[in-house]
Order: C-alpha cells, then structure tokens, then sequence
C-alpha cells in the first residue's frame, strides 16, 4: 500500500459516543451500508425474465 | 404380509415429506421475483467461497499465506468473504424477520436459521482469535475478560491459540454446515415463505 491509501489504513479509529452507545465511524458505515442495501432490495424492481418472450 | 426393512421405511418417509420435485423445483412463485429473496443464496455463495479458501489456507498452511503473495491474497480473499456473509445473512435475517417467515409451519426454518447465526459468530469469533497478530491478541484478551465477568470462562479458554484454531478448521464449520445444509432442506420442504400479504399459493412463474 502506498500514498493516500495508506496514510488513510494507518490512521486510528474515530468513534462516536452519545451516552451509553458508543460506535466507530467505520462500524457506523457499514451499519448504513447495510441499511440502504435492505431497503434498495425492497424497492428496486426485479428484471423480469418473461419479458423478451411476451408475443 | 412381510414386515418393511428400514430401508424402505426410511425411502417412503423421504418421499412423503421431501418428493424430488421440492428438492429441485423449476418454478418458483412469483413473489419470490424480489431482490430481497436473493439474500439467502448469497450467504450460501459466501460460505462456499469461505470453505474453499478456508481449505486453501489449512493445506498450504501460515508458512504459505503470511508470507507469499498468492497466500496474502487468498487470505484476504478468506477474510473479505466473511464480512460480505454477515452483510448477507444479516440483510437475509430483517428480510426475514420483517415477514413473519416462521408462518406456515417454517418454525424449524427459523430456529435452524437462527442457530445457524449463533454458530457463525463463534466460528467468525475463533477465525479472529487465529489471525497471530495484535488484534487477535487483543480480541483474545477482551473476550476473556468478558467470559469470565458472566462466569463461562472456566470452559474455555479463548487465549489458547491451539485450541481456537482446531475449533476454527476442525469444529466449528462441520457443526455451521450441518446446520446450514438442515436449514436450505427445510426451506425446501416447507416452500419460500410469501410475503404477508401474498396468497400462499401464488401464480407459479416459469424459470425455464
């Protein structure tokens, strides 16, 4: 690994605190990541293989 | 008349609750046509990647993966598989649990399913423990203060690297795919549960 990229892996972790819940940033990325996956998968319409084969 | 051998009891029983034609179906109904239903064979594709890889890394051994190239990759090809599991399995598990999929007598889909979570952080769990770096060490050392604090420490010891790594390679990946393989044979058994509004008996769609 080399320049920016590196610099970036290298840096400590950033968490974020209200009261008792405590999360990293990265943690907190993924956990949103995660959610908009949940939710593009509900929404997204599925391709509809039948299509081509309508007369 | 002559009394059955198991055999065939054990035949008939198979074909009473398993018949071929749910094992290996060519339709599906069409609720299924949603990403959200993919989620489930997506965690199956990671474990399959996790398994192949994790075979790589038993026979070519950490002389091989901590040093060369190649072994860097394949371990890392290891790690990446079960982060992206969780992210399925977990997306798998809301999609799940958002629609009631223990309706319709799939209690036991959802008990397997659930079981087979459990068992995967425990295998993920011992998979970190074996990383021989100062995160394992870390983790190792956190996580025995912690089972000790709800008094099961005495069972096992998670700081013995020898015994985490046989419970990784050995154990642990037997007790997930037995419960993985019971689980897929239940959801073919019991059929993809419909969403809560969709009629159990939905049009079929053709998959040819």
């Amino acid at each position: 690994m080399s320049g920016w990229f590196s610099h970036f892996m290298n840096l400590h972790a950033v968490y974020l605190k209200w009261g008792w819940i405590q999360v990293s940033v990265t943690n907190l990325i993924v956990i949103l990541l995660m959610f908009t996956i949940f939710g593009l998968a509900l929404f997204l319409p599925f391709p509809d293989r039948r299509k081509g084969d309508k007369k | 008349m002559s009394k059955k051998l198991w055999t065939a009891k054990v035949r008939e029983a198979w074909q009473r609750n398993l018949p071929i034609e749910k094992l290996l179906p060519d339709t599906q109904p069409a609720y299924v046509a949603s990403w959200i239903y993919v989620f489930g064979v997506l965690t199956l594709a990671a474990f399959s990647i996790i398994l192949i890889s994790g075979l790589a890394l038993a026979f070519a051994g950490p002389a091989w993966y901590h040093t060369s190239s190649f072994g860097h990759w394949v371990n890392s090809l290891h790690f990446w598989s079960v982060q992206l599991f969780f992210v399925f399995m977990v997306i798998h598990l809301w999609g799940k649990f958002w629609m009631a999929a223990w309706r319709g007598k799939r209690l036991m889909t959802w008990i397997t399913g659930s079981i087979a979570f459990v068992a995967s952080i425990a295998t993920a769990f011992t998979g970190y423990l074996i990383q021989t770096n100062f995160d394992s060490q870390w983790i190792a050392f956190e996580a025995k203060d912690g089972f000790n604090s709800v008094g099961i420490g005495a069972f096992f010891n998670v700081t013995n690297l020898g015994q985490m790594l046989l419970l990784h390679v050995a154990f642990l990946p037997l007790i997930l795919g037995a419960i993985t393989f019971v689980h897929v044979i239940m959801v073919r058994k019991r059929g993809v549960v419909p969403p809560i509004d969709a009629d159990e008996n939905n049009t079929k769609v053709d998959s040819k």
